[in-house]
């Protein structure tokens, strides 16, 4: 399988004060699914940063191609970010332009096609997003679910080798949480994106994820597969996998 | 604090103050340059699509604002063409009065008007846009995807103020002029008619020059303190208005130095 992301003796930035284990090291192929799971407040969302290059790793490398991450040549940045895709519940998309518009946004900034071109991919993948709005709607006349599917059609546009999504069922409820997991499913066997998603849905991430990182403040923990992580013995992911109420 | 503490504390604020402002201008500059740099490296002077944001500038800027420009320019054409050739005329200067029509008309009050409504209407407005969309994260969103805000957000507003502030400042000097100058023909002396045709003779290649390159450069000025202050915001919504008047006042200070080291050098 191709690697799409290489990830080499890291730790993130942010929780460095109480980190206590060893960096990590691990290969994301094409096609692959990566689950980012553990407590909340324990910084999950920083390692996916981290790994999305948009937070400096304490130590190691992250790396893309032959790319890495703390590049520092404007060219390459770019050519990065259109391979990483980052999309977090909080993503904001331009509150002057319609929703069509900032769809196309950026795949029109890096001349990924003509304005007919882009408008009819940006089309057909609002409508696998289900995503429904007047044309000319700006994004504060929407719902925050309709914002956040704009948002990862905004980052599907640039064709991403590597889609990352913090809390990405954050905002739908359970008929638009089905739908969406559908949509990346499709996406990642059609496209071979690979799929590194940060979630707290436990389901999602043991019925589908080849790789399982269970984030806790003091180190990670990094799987291959569900019944390598569900044999864990770790008293925090013990604790975590049989916390009532929480899944 | 000791004695000698204060006399230092007193005594370097001139210092500590001029220090500032120079590494403001410095910082300033090279926003302004490296915003134009990214956008000319992207080739974006051959790509159409570029231009959509420049256009949309030039609209709000020079077009929206030719009501407000129009009204300005009457006024500005009684107050100062009318007057200055009644009080010309007086004195009997008549005969350079032509001269003195362009360069104070043309060359120094049209600009400066022209660059106040410039800096209150489009300035404050890219400080409050640009402003917002980093407060709300709409900034980072884009750079997430790629996108150079320099090259993106930056230099189209430069470019589309420059060329605004060119264009109202024609419109407005012509109005100022031609309607002073009918107002003057008719209450003063309508000998006074004849300054429609002999003005045109007092825009010589210099004059021109320098209005041309006074105008983009006010303009070029005024959209990047008003960028690069927009982008100075950075968590806080109060921070917005706070960077708007900094950019209004710095914008009216930077411009009268300018405007000052031009009429120097055109001196010499």
């Amino acid at each position: 399988m191709e690697t799409a992301l290489d990830i080499q003796h890291c730790i993130s930035q942010i929780p460095r004060a109480d980190y206590s284990g060893s960096p990590i090291s691990f290969s994301i192929g094409r096609g692959e699914i990566v689950s980012i799971i553990g407590p909340d407040y324990n910084g999950k969302s920083e390692w996916l940063r981290t790994f999305a290059g948009l937070i400096r790793p304490a130590s190691g490398k992250v790396i893309s191609g032959e790319i890495s991450t703390d590049c520092e040549n404007r060219a390459q940045w770019e050519q990065l970010r259109r391979k990483l895709a980052f999309v977090s519940s909080e993503t904001a998309l331009l509150s002057a332009s319609n929703g069509l518009a900032n769809v196309i946004l950026a795949a029109s900034y890096h001349q990924l096609g003509d304005n007919d071109d882009l408008r009819d991919r940006a089309t057909e993948l609002m409508t696998q997003l289900h995503v429904q709005f007047q044309a000319d709607a700006l994004p504060a006349f929407m719902r925050r679910d309709q914002r956040y599917r704009l948002a990862l059609a905004r980052a599907l546009m640039l064709e991403p080798e590597v889609l990352m999504l913090d809390n990405p069922f954050a905002h739908t409820d359970a008929a638009g949480t089905g739908k969406l997991k559908q949509f990346l499913l499709k996406r990642v066997d059609e496209h071979a994106t690979a799929l590194v998603i940060m979630s707290h849905d436990l389901e999602f991430s043991l019925k589908y994820a080849q790789q399982i990182l269970f984030v806790t403040r003091e180190q990670v923990y990094c799987f291959k597969g569900a019944s390598e992580f569900l044999g864990s013995q770790v008293e925090s992911i013990r604790q975590y996998i049989e916390k009532p109420g929480l899944h | 604090m000791s004695p000698d503490q204060f006399i230092s504390t007193v005594t370097g604020w001139p210092g500590r103050q001029l220090i500032q402002r120079f590494l403001y201008v410095v910082d300033l500059t090279s926003f302004g340059m490296l915003a134009v740099r990214d956008w000319a490296l992207k080739a974006r002077l051959f790509d159409t699509r570029s231009y959509s944001t420049i256009v949309s500038q030039i609209i709000f800027t020079g077009v929206d604002a030719l009501p407000t420009i129009t009204f300005l320019g009457l006024l500005t054409g009684f107050l100062f063409t009318f007057r200055l050739i009644g009080i010309l005329d007086s004195v009997g200067g008549a005969s350079d009065l032509v001269d003195i029509l362009a360069a104070v008309i043309g060359l120094e009050i049209g600009p400066l008007l022209a660059a106040f409504i410039l800096i209150s209407r489009t300035g404050s407005a890219i400080v409050v846009d640009i402003g917002n969309m980093k407060l709300h994260g709409e900034i980072e969103g884009l750079e997430n995807l790629g996108i150079n805000i320099n090259d993106y957000l930056v230099a189209p507003r430069l470019i589309g103020a420059a060329i605004s502030q060119l264009a109202i400042t024609v419109y407005f000097t012509f109005i100022t002029l031609v309607f002073g100058i009918i107002l003057s023909g008719v209450f003063l002396s309508s000998a006074h008619f004849e300054f429609l045709t002999t003005l045109e003779s007092a825009f010589d290649f210099q004059i021109v020059g320098a209005f041309v390159v006074k105008n983009l450069l006010f303009g070029y000025i005024i959209a990047t303190t008003a960028c690069y202050h927009g982008l100075s915001v950075h968590s806080s919504a109060t921070e917005v208005p706070q960077q708007t008047q900094r950019a209004i006042v710095n914008s009216l200070v930077i411009i009268f130095i300018v405007d000052g080291l031009m009429g120097i050098a055109l001196l010499t």
